[in-house]
């Protein structure tokens, strides 16, 4: 059984027996001194002689994504004049010590915190807190809680037409540290905040997002890295990775920052039911951001990359004959095919590596790097399409500088 | 005869007379445990998926409610449970859903009513355990000009869950997945947990446990399927990257049965014969294959075939008689694509490939009077035959190690196509009982013969 303790041990007389929850107990030992010396000797004593627990007004939890979660508890200590000494303790949770903060919401000169001590061989903190006078201060206790975290998931069901998308965000709130939490204020952003029960080893799922309408635009994706450049012959076909782009701004009804978690996206079907399209992870997309929502794999869209030539050029030897720089001719073939009733944009990443110049490229494209062409090519129903890009790589060498035929990243 | 064991989903609508406040498990003074309405379930492949939609009419008081929804050896990805209110005009709320601690299998919605009414719900889930295949059985026509082709797809419930009337939709699509259903339907919480260690998982065990009973105890009655029943029509519609089979009327499903339905029918697709002779994939080995074409002139072409084992008969006579023909395994065939069925290899049509004449040309000598290159020349024959009864379009496969290569002086009745810069082809039709020979010149340059411009 966890159990936390802040005790506060007041004058004899004054002691009252603690309302201790089953999971976490706070005890804070409060000690009035007349003297300082007197004061700091009986702290050890105080520690063992609960008095009494000032009980939570509110209990704030800050999720801030895996493992961890910030808890900040409001509490009003009976302070009276003098130095007052203050116990956390702890057991069965997991609770970093260096990461326990007492804050005071009083004006420093008639309150003030004047050091922390961790006792040996213990899980527990003491504070000594300075009043100037007699009184009731609210005090903020925050502390790093594990196995309290949180996770984002999203549902999204697009239509039909697949033009829009409505937009679902739940925080998944996993509670596994050892304590229950009551009615506590759960705060995912400044914007985010709603207030629940979560016992100990419970999964609780609470919406936070809503949104309708969302455009999208689907893209089909085909990467020369990563997809097969000769596929007919491949016993399973791979198929081109597939999805929705989805711009995050205002206009879109957006606007705000979305956290990573698994998105599960849906479609209708058109006879007011729905089939499941596909999960994938978003990212952390900040505002003016596009995320890209896989769904599936393409089979319907053909694509095959062949070089149908490759001949060399301004040959340059050394005094022995040695081939030292050449340049190179090629020309590679793109065969595209929408086999679909339907027409398709398909979106064609190909790299170029070295130093290159166009040729004859056969279609418009955009240069997002000195090597990574990206071409946009509009396929109608039924369409089969071939482009040639022909280009020249230029100064290629051989032996001593060869690693210079590709430009290493860095400077 | 072995039985399965069943696994058991329940739902329980509690309704809790309370105001509009902080759920709690006090104040529980109604139950009803709510039958299905209609049963729904979209089975993916190649994935293990099944989208299961359980629709139900629950009556909801006024306050806070709470829906509970258990299972019990079951492959349910509770990660996946949602619940939604098919009416969006009711005065309703789904405010949360929880996993309770204390008990295992179990989500516990609390819906808010502003009303008493009788919603209609929709509590939709993903599966693991069910899934589809589909094969083909194809006949050859005595003249082997055609085939008979009939598709299949055969349904298969392991998920520890029987599904009685449910009307079925069987999803042909590559889908994206980032974590397999399977293994979330395993995990010991819900959603897992935050990895801090120093709490046993006592659970774990337990799943294992359970796993390893679910997943061999239907063992045998999946040798068996269900009892046949008249044939249901298949409607076929797209839908984004997916095709869509949905089975006419409702079926039900019992865990550890299989049950297989006709897809199509196709009396008399046309088909070609093609003879391959490609070293790189086959050897020297000539390898027949049956080809066609998922078009309308094939009485096809309407949707994408979903890949699978196509097993080839060739029909002898007009009383029934046949042979084994072969069998190959497919892979998705799109709309308007040809497909190849590789029946293995047939001696009856031989490729040989010779070198009749063989010269080195165009000697080169560096400075110090080495030799630095030369053009190989070869004159090359490829005689083909075909002892068949067919007439026989044979299609022959040359790879080059590298692309500085020419070929001139093409004889015989082949034609050559390029297919990039190392690889050619060559296609030529052969009547029953003929042979031929394709002849060509390559002029492959080596050494510094590469480099002259």
């Amino acid at each position: 059984m966890a159990a936390i303790t802040c005790s506060i041990l007041l004058r004899p007389g004054l002691q009252k027996a603690l309302p201790l929850k089953p999971l976490l107990v706070l005890s804070l030992v409060l000690i009035m001194t007349l003297g300082y010396i007197p004061a700091l000797t009986q702290t050890a004593v105080a520690r063992t002689r609960v008095a009494t627990l000032p009980p939570e007004e509110q209990v704030f939890i800050r999720l801030a994504g895996q493992n961890t979660a910030l808890v900040q508890e409001e509490r009003v200590l009976t302070l009276v004049a003098g130095i007052n000494t203050i116990t956390f303790s702890w057991q069965n949770v997991h609770i970093d010590p260096d990461a326990i903060y007492l804050d005071t919401l009083a004006d420093p000169d008639d309150i003030t915190l004047l050091s922390v001590a961790r006792p040996p061989d213990e899980s527990a903190l003491e504070w000594e807190i300075y009043s100037r006078t007699d009184t009731e201060q609210p005090v903020v206790i925050s502390y790093l809680l594990a196995g309290l975290d949180n996770l984002i998931t999203y549902t999204a069901l697009a239509d039909a037409k697949e033009k829009t998308l409505d937009l679902d965000a739940r925080i998944i709130l996993r509670n596994f540290s050892g304590e229950d939490f009551a009615n506590a204020a759960f705060r995912l952003s400044p914007n985010t905040v709603f207030k629940t029960d979560l016992q100990h080893l419970e999964t609780r799922q609470v919406l936070f997002l809503a949104q309708k309408n969302l455009p999208i635009t689907k893209t089909y994706d085909w990467d020369e890295k990563t997809m097969p450049h000769d596929p007919e012959n491949l016993p399973d076909a791979p198929g081109i990775p597939t999805g929705y782009r989805i711009k995050n701004s205002s206009d879109a009804g957006l606007g705000f920052d979305l956290l990573p978690g698994k998105a599960r996206i849906f479609q209708e079907n058109g006879r007011a039911g729905t089939i499941f399209s596909g999960e994938d992870l978003v990212p952390f997309v900040p505002t003016g951001d596009t995320a890209f929502l896989q769904i599936g794999h393409s089979r319907d869209i053909l694509v095959s990359k062949r070089r149908i030539s490759s001949e060399k050029t301004q040959v340059r030897r050394n005094e022995k004959g040695d081939i030292q720089v050449f340049d190179e001719k090629i020309t590679d073939r793109f065969i595209l095919e929408n086999t679909t009733s339907a027409p398709v944009m398909l979106t064609l990443t190909d790299r170029i590596k070295g130093q290159w110049e166009p040729v004859d490229m056969g279609h418009a494209y955009t240069l997002t790097d000195h090597q990574t062409l990206v071409f946009d090519i509009p396929l109608e129903a039924k369409e089969k399409k071939t482009i040639d890009l022909t280009y020249m790589v230029a100064n290629i060498f051989t032996g001593t500088f060869a690693r210079y035929n590709q430009a290493a990243p860095g400077n | 005869m072995q039985h399965a064991k069943r696994g058991s989903i329940h739902l329980v609508l509690l309704v809790l007379i309370l105001a509009y406040a902080v759920p709690a498990r006090a104040g529980i003074d109604l139950m009803v445990l709510s039958p299905s309405q209609k049963i729904q379930t979209a089975i993916y492949n190649p994935a293990d998926l099944t989208l299961v939609t359980d629709s139900r009419v629950l009556p909801l008081d006024k306050g806070m409610n709470q829906i509970r929804f258990s299972w019990a050896n079951t492959r349910i990805d509770p990660t996946s449970l949602t619940l939604a209110v098919k009416d969006a005009s009711l005065p309703v709320t789904i405010e949360q859903m929880r996993f309770p601690p204390d008990t295992k299998n179990l989500a516990v919605w609390h819906v808010h009513a502003q009303t008493p009414c009788r919603a209609e719900i929709e509590i939709s889930y993903f599966t693991a355990g069910i899934s589809w295949e589909s094969d083909y059985t194809a006949v050859l026509s005595p003249d082997k000009s055609h085939i008979c082709l009939t598709g299949h797809v055969r349904i298969q419930n392991r998920s520890g869950e029987d599904y009685d009337n449910a009307k079925t939709r069987l999803v042909i699509g590559k889908i994206h997945l980032l974590d397999r259903i399977a293994k979330l339907a395993e995990q010991p919480h819900p959603h897992g947990r935050p990895e801090i260690g120093g709490f046993a998982d006592q659970g774990q065990d337990a799943y294992a446990r359970g796993k390893v009973l679910l997943e061999t105890a239907p063992a045998m009655a999946m040798q068996k399927s269900m009892p046949a029943e008249a044939p249901k029509n298949i409607e076929k519609t797209k839908l984004s990257e997916y095709f869509l089979y949905t089975i006419e009327g409702t079926q039900s499903i019992a865990h550890g049965w299989s049950r297989q339905l006709v897809s199509f029918d196709a009396p008399a697709v046309p088909v070609t014969h093609i003879f391959v002779f490609d070293d790189r994939r086959f050897g020297t080995r000539t390898v027949q294959m049956l080809s066609f074409t998922n078009d309308t002139a094939s009485d096809l072409g309407k949707f994408p075939l979903p890949g699978g084992r196509f097993q080839v008969f060739h029909a002898i006579d007009q009383n029934g008689g046949m042979t084994f023909a072969g069998q190959d395994t497919a892979d998705y065939i799109p709309v308007e694509k040809q497909a190849r069925l590789t029946l293995g290899p047939d001696p009856r049509v031989k490729v040989t490939p010779k070198i009749m004449t063989y010269a080195k040309t165009n000697l080169q000598f560096n400075d110090q009077g080495n030799l630095s290159g030369f053009d190989d020349v070869r004159t090359m024959a490829m005689d083909i035959s075909n002892a068949s009864d067919l007439p026989a379009d044979v299609e022959i496969t040359r790879h080059m190690p590298d692309p500085d290569f020419t070929i001139t002086d093409i004889t015989g009745p082949g034609r050559l196509e390029k297919i990039d810069q190392t690889r050619f082809r060559f296609f030529a039709t052969l009547a029953p009982g003929t042979t031929t020979s394709i002849g060509y010149t390559i002029t492959t340059r080596k050494g510094d013969r590469k480099w002259q411009q």
